[in-house]
């Protein structure tokens, strides 16, 4: 025999056959060994296996393998992340289901991963697009609601006047629509958001727990949450300038030991300062116009030339009477940061230099490097960020930057205008509420009805699920479930009048946020999981996932996840399959293929 | 969407024409989990003439491995020693490499096993006068190294793993096997290799017994032809030698 070749492609039909008919690959939850939870980022049925899907999937299959030779009762399974975009893009380009064309892509694609030989349960596969699943989703989505960790308020969205849809920033370029090239509108909508940011301490201090992953993962996540600590102060404003009788403006500072260095206040473009200013001020209307067309991503903010309308109202400094700052609306103030306002610091600060080198407002550095003269200490065109000694400060002269925190802050609790304090020690997040609202069709449906009389009304659970309708047409752009004529037209479960269904689906990433604990017995009709079961297996043992495309990484980064033990991270197969520009990836999380709407 | 079309390596395409066991090989040796894959044709025919090269071992092996007693024997030859040497370094490598998810490590170490198994069994055939009856030590030794061998590349290519465990006469499947148990024992090295210094400076390196006597080690350095070359054909005046560590020779 040692001298005919080997037929692999006879073989290895032959080998999955006999694996796939004795079932050695199913396990079973009442088995007594010791569990080993292998875990590969379930895929989306795009329709190919690439070659970065072979790398994961093989390296999770060596480890189940070889853990399943060292006698442990190992989980592998896999699944379909099954909902979203493309499929509606097929819709509308290929006149094709969505439905439809997702599960020919399941098909196909199962069966691309069945000839890899991976030792998988695929008893018990999943899909997201399955009611039987999202009737989970849509549980604890009331559930949520009932504990209110579920809200419903107005936020800004990119919206694209063409297609008539949200869209992520991502999917916003150059002030325009990917799809439309439709110039790109701000728009306010009322959305539901997932309230993370009750989280965001208890999510912080987790991630120290994650012993065995990356560093420079942990790091990006800490970097998400955000965490700062700082000072909310009320500036008042000088009663000469405002036209509207406002009377003070809040701010939210890391660095309140930099307010001897202020030359300036500045907000957010949709601050109600502004939107008040504009209304008397049509240049200012247009500029605030004008901000309202970019995106509002961390990096278009970044890259963004910084860009302001001086207002003509002043606010005083809350340590000198006599000094007054201008009031500036400035494209680079985010609205949902902090208050959406804040003092500039130009010395300190490089978005703040930046801005004041433009309009020649100049700079006086408060911090001296240790070393450097203080006398002789100037701040050209790179602000200062290093630590050192306050100059330049009056009673802060001399102090190190933490002692000038405490005493800017000490002083500023005690001082009161109309009863409350001007300042106000605070913890603030970056990390923001999770919207999950998107007027799309193929997503799990929000199971939420809209009574005149009765207001925002739940689907009671004995409805559930609230399944999509299959008839819809794509031939127009926006929702089909909105413009379908009669799934959402209800009967108020309250009151028996005529209400109307919500239109929105979830965003795909709910539905990827749970499947790990689906999976421990994804069969179970009465519950998402069977807390004992899942307890069993969880926290997953090892989780392998590809990294693709930065921006979906850092969206997931939004929402740490808490149940994976032992995350390693992958590259998919080469430079070109990297965003453009070769960047080199950055943390956890989404292997989405690009151009996924969420 | 579909990645496909911009990737210029289709995995269908790889499966249908060298095999799946090929493509896992491949997407495992070629770089750490955190780096990229550098595609290459030149690279996936590496791959698939690995299994071809695993297929044509293991059947040698197993015709070896016919001659095998049931029973462990007592006593192994030096060339039986050897193999089961590197058969139990292998797996301690092996399983240490995948357990740190370092899988191009792991597959490093398992050419180096199949290469060394490759020449013992070369070695066998010569010393039975080119035939395949070893003596039962060899042959044991050659059965248990295959079977160690089969097991550890079944994670990576478990359908050639199938395929030859079946070859090497196992009525059960690799994939339910358990994972065999390394011999610790086979795992302490009994030569050690030290520097050789003539004059503060290194000449050559000797290998010897562990626990090679004094005048051993002397003898074995003083040997060595880089050495009598720097000494030019006299007598050192002085050998120091450093037990584990060293050997100093003054000219």
């Amino acid at each position: 025999m040692s001298t005919e070749r080997y037929n692999a492609r006879e073989a290895e039909a032959r080998w999955q056959k006999i694996w796939d008919e004795r079932g050695i690959f199913a396990s079973k939850n009442d088995d007594p060994r010791s569990r080993y939870y292998v875990l590969e980022m379930f895929p989306y049925p795009s329709g190919r296996i690439h070659m970065g899907h072979v790398r994961n999937y093989t390296m999770g299959d060596v480890v189940a393998r070889t853990k399943r030779a060292m006698g442990f009762n190992v989980l592998h399974p896999m699944g379909w992340d099954a909902f979203g975009m493309p499929a509606e893009n097929a819709a509308m380009e290929r006149k094709v289901h969505p439905k439809a064309w997702t599960y020919q892509n399941i098909e196909a694609m199962k069966a691309q991963l069945k000839s890899m030989g991976l030792s998988l349960d695929w008893a018990r596969e999943l899909a997201t697009c399955d009611p039987t699943y999202y009737k989970h989703q849509q549980k604890m989505f009331l559930d949520f609601l009932r504990a209110g960790l579920v809200e419903r308020k107005s936020s800004k969205v990119n919206w694209d006047p063409v297609d008539n849809t949200v869209l992520a920033n991502e999917q916003v370029i150059d002030g325009r629509g990917w799809r439309s090239g439709a110039l790109v509108e701000q728009r306010e909508l009322t959305q539901w958001f997932f309230k993370i940011t009750a989280y965001a301490q208890e999510l912080l201090d987790a991630i120290d727990t994650l012993e065995r992953w990356p560093d420079k993962v942990r790091t990006m996540q800490r970097n998400w949450i955000g965490r700062s600590e700082g000072l909310l102060i009320r500036f008042a404003l000088d009663p000469k300038t405002v036209k509207n009788g406002e009377s003070e403006l809040e701010i939210f500072t890391t660095r309140p030991d930099t307010l001897f260095g202020a030359k300036f206040m500045a907000v957010a473009p949709d601050h109600p300062l502004a939107a008040a200013a504009a209304k008397k001020d049509a240049k200012l209307a247009t500029f605030i116009e004008e901000c309202k067309r970019h995106g509002t991503s961390a990096e278009e903010i970044e890259t963004a030339e910084k860009m302001g309308y001086d207002t003509g109202i002043r606010a005083v400094h809350p340590f000198d009477p006599s000094w007054t700052l201008p009031v500036y609306v400035a494209n680079f103030i985010l609205m949902d940061y902090g208050t959406g306002a804040i003092f500039g610091c130009p010395a300190h600060d490089q978005r703040d230099l930046d801005f004041v080198n433009k309009y020649g407002l100049g700079n006086t550095p408060v911090v001296c490097p240790p070393d450097v003269d203080p006398a002789s200490f100037v701040v050209i065109d790179t602000a200062f960020v290093g630590d050192g000694r306050m100059i330049n400060s009056r009673f802060l002269d001399g102090m190190t930057i933490a002692q000038a925190k405490e005493e800017v802050a000490k002083r500023l609790e005690k001082e009161t205008r109309g009863n409350i304090p001007v300042g106000e020690r605070k913890v603030n997040f970056r990390l923001r509420d999770w919207g999950i609202s998107r007027q799309r069709y193929w997503g799990c449906p929000i199971p939420i009805i809209h009574c005149e009389d009765c207001g925002v009304v739940p689907v009671p659970d004995a409805d559930l699920p609230v399944k999509l309708p299959d008839d819809v047409t794509f031939d127009k752009p926006g929702n089909p479930l909105d413009r379908h004529s009669t799934w959402k037209h209800v009967k108020c479960p309250h009151c028996g009048k005529d209400a109307r269904r919500e239109t929105d689906t979830m965003d795909t990433f709910v539905d990827s946020s749970w499947y790990f604990a689906r999976f421990t017995d994804p069969q179970l009709a009465t519950a998402p999981t069977d807390k004992k079961i899942a307890d069993a297996w969880l926290p997953v043992d090892q989780y392998i996932f590809a990294l693709l495309h930065p921006r979906d990484e850092e969206d997931r980064a939004s929402r740490p996840r808490r149940a994976v033990r032992r995350p390693v991270h992958a590259r998919h197969g080469g430079a070109r399959d990297l965003p453009q520009g070769g960047r080199h990836v950055r943390g956890t999380g989404g292997g989405r293929d690009r151009g996924r709407g969420r | 969407m579909s990645k496909s079309k911009r990737n210029t390596v289709d995995p269908d395409d790889i499966i249908a024409a060298y095999g799946a066991d090929t493509a896992r090989w491949f997407m495992l040796s070629d770089s750490p989990p955190e780096r990229d894959v550098n595609w290459t044709e030149k690279g996936v025919q590496g791959a698939w003439r690995f299994t071809q090269r695993l297929w044509r071992v293991i059947g040698e092996a197993t015709e070896i491995a016919k001659a095998a007693p049931a029973a462990k024997p007592a006593a192994f030859g030096p060339l039986a020693l050897a193999v089961r040497k590197a058969a139990h370094g292998a797996l301690a490598k092996v399983t240490d490499a995948v357990d740190k998810l370092h899988f191009n490590v792991a597959v490093a170490h398992i050419y180096e096993f199949t290469s060394a198994l490759q020449s013992a069994l070369n070695d066998a055939k010569a010393t039975a006068g080119g035939k395949a009856d070893a003596a039962g030590d060899i042959a044991w030794a050659v059965r248990e190294a295959a079977d160690i061998l089969v097991m550890l590349f079944n994670p990576m290519m478990p359908h050639l793993a199938e395929e030859c465990w079946a070859a090497l006469g196992h009525k059960t499947l690799v994939a339910e096997a358990p994972w065999p148990a390394v011999e610790g024992a086979l795992l302490i090295e009994d030569v050690i290799v030290l520097p050789v210094q003539v004059n503060g400076k290194k000449r050559a390196d000797v290998t010897v017994p562990r626990d090679a006597a004094a005048n051993a080690v002397e003898a074995a350095a003083l040997a060595l032809e880089p050495v009598q070359r720097a000494l030019g054909g006299k007598p050192p005046k002085k050998v120091i030698v450093v037990p584990q560590r060293i050997v100093n020779v003054v000219a």
